[in-house]
């Protein structure tokens, strides 16, 4: 908590000009960002991603009026921002094939290394369940600022995360008598 | 108890989040429902190893956000220091002197030669021109998009105020007004030129120094690594050492030359 007392108290500070303070929000901030974005959107594109949240965040840092805590404020950007890119990338898959739409976003940017991670496993969920699990889970963050990134009430991130764990079992269990990718999914969760 | 509403409760007790229901009715439940047991155990391991696995960080691209970001508000000129407020200043007395001239043709309707309505369609336009200067000083930001039309209008009276001068329609007394309109344009080019070459000089200034501001030298040699063209993942072959080398020597003497 006091992290995110201290992110916010950067923001504070940035926001009036202070370059060292705008220096040291991106540094603190930046691996929690990063992360978000990769489970999101997929690791490979999470630089960029990154990179687009902090350059829409800097020149709107002004606005920033500190009654929120700059992480939820700044994960919410990162959230509108992976939204979009999985927008654009469901419609360049619509233009190019029209009937791939039953596919995980996943599959339009394959993993080079060609093995299931755990966050190829975050990709099939669906995208809100993605996120509230993501939030709450990999970068620990409580249900009521969860509720903040993800613009809803705590109940539906109860249930949301509640779902998207129910998925991931599901995941394990159709691991036995699915494809191997599904199978070698499942051992990774399960070994 | 439906199972859904146990299994939500179950999934946020995990979380050490309120349930939504009581923890005894929660626990009458699992006492009473083996499936729902299953799926807490499974839901603890698939918990633990998300959390674990979840995706890391490989490279730092910090200073590469840094260098891209663009400068805040709060970096750009403030135009408060003296040559900014000196131009203002200059905006404002150009303002004041030009709405001067405009009461007699707006208010009064009469400019020499002229007719009741030419004086005051002129009036309407010198005081087109008082408030572009007034504008500007107040806000030195839209100096740009005023100077343009200021300009054009200032280069027209005077080159009309020359003909006519010339040709004996009007005699200088009465055309040296036109030099306020000139001076106000002239302050708004100045100023435009002024916000535009700082705003980029600012930008320049913030992206060096996120590259070398910091003390230590290890961070400074990894920032400016990344500033590098992109260097191979996996370190092997000759490239990647001369790589490597780059960094560091780079680091040094940007770090010398600032120091």
């Amino acid at each position: 908590m006091s992290s995110v007392d201290e992110l916010t108290r950067l923001a504070q500070a940035a926001r009036l000009g202070d370059s060292a303070a705008l220096e040291a929000f991106v540094t603190a901030s930046y691996d929690r960002v990063w992360r978000f974005c990769a489970a999101l959107a997929g690791a490979s594109v999470a630089d960029d991603l990154t990179q687009e949240t902090y350059a829409r965040c800097v020149p709107s840092l002004r606005r920033f009026r500190g009654d929120a805590s700059a992480l939820t404020w700044l994960l919410s950007i990162a959230r509108h921002v992976c939204a979009g890119e999985l927008r654009s990338r469901i419609r360049t898959r619509e233009n190019t094939t029209g009937d791939d739409a039953e596919d995980p976003d996943w599959r339009a940017v394959p993993d080079p290394t060609d093995e299931v991670t755990v966050a190829d496993l975050f990709a099939r969920l669906d995208p809100d369940r993605r996120a509230a699990f993501v939030v709450t889970q990999v970068l620990g963050l409580s249900y009521a600022e969860a509720a903040a990134v993800c613009g809803c009430p705590v109940g539906t991130i109860r249930s949301r995360v509640a779902r998207a764990r129910e998925d991931l079992i599901a995941m394990i269990s159709a691991g036995d008598t699915a494809s191997p990718a599904t199978r070698q999914a499942g051992e990774i969760l399960s070994s | 108890m439906e199972c859904d509403r146990a299994r939500e409760a179950i999934s946020a007790r995990i979380d050490g989040e309120d349930p939504g229901l009581p923890g005894s009715a929660l626990d009458a439940h699992l006492a009473s429902c083996a499936q729902c047991r299953d799926w807490q155990q499974r839901a603890h391991e698939v918990t633990r190893r998300a959390r674990l696995g979840g995706p890391f960080l490989e490279r730092d691209l910090t200073a590469q956000v840094l260098a891209a970001t663009p400068p805040s508000r709060a970096g750009l000129p403030r135009l408060t220091g003296g040559a900014g407020m000196a131009k203002r200043g200059g905006l404002i007395a150009v303002a004041l002197a030009q709405l001067a001239i405009t009461v007699p043709l707006l208010i009064l309707g009469h400019d020499h030669g002229a007719g009741t309505h030419a004086a005051h369609e002129l009036g309407s336009f010198d005081l087109a021109l008082a408030i572009a200067f007034g504008v500007g000083a107040i806000r030195p930001a839209l100096s740009a998009g005023l100077a343009w039309p200021c300009g054009v209008a200032a280069a027209g009276l005077v080159v009309t105020a020359v003909a006519d001068l010339i040709g004996g329609q009007t005699i200088g007394a009465d055309e040296a007004q036109h030099l306020i309109a000139v001076a106000g344009a002239a302050l708004l080019f100045w100023q435009a030129r002024t916000i535009r070459s700082g705003a980029a000089g600012a930008a320049m200034e913030t992206s060096r120094s996120w590259a070398v501001s910091p003390p230590g030298g290890q961070r400074a040699a990894g920032q400016v690594a990344f500033l590098l063209p992109e260097t191979p993942p996996e370190p092997s072959g000759d490239g990647s050492d001369a790589a490597r080398s780059t960094g560091p020597d780079v680091a040094a003497r940007d770090g010398g030359k600032v120091a």
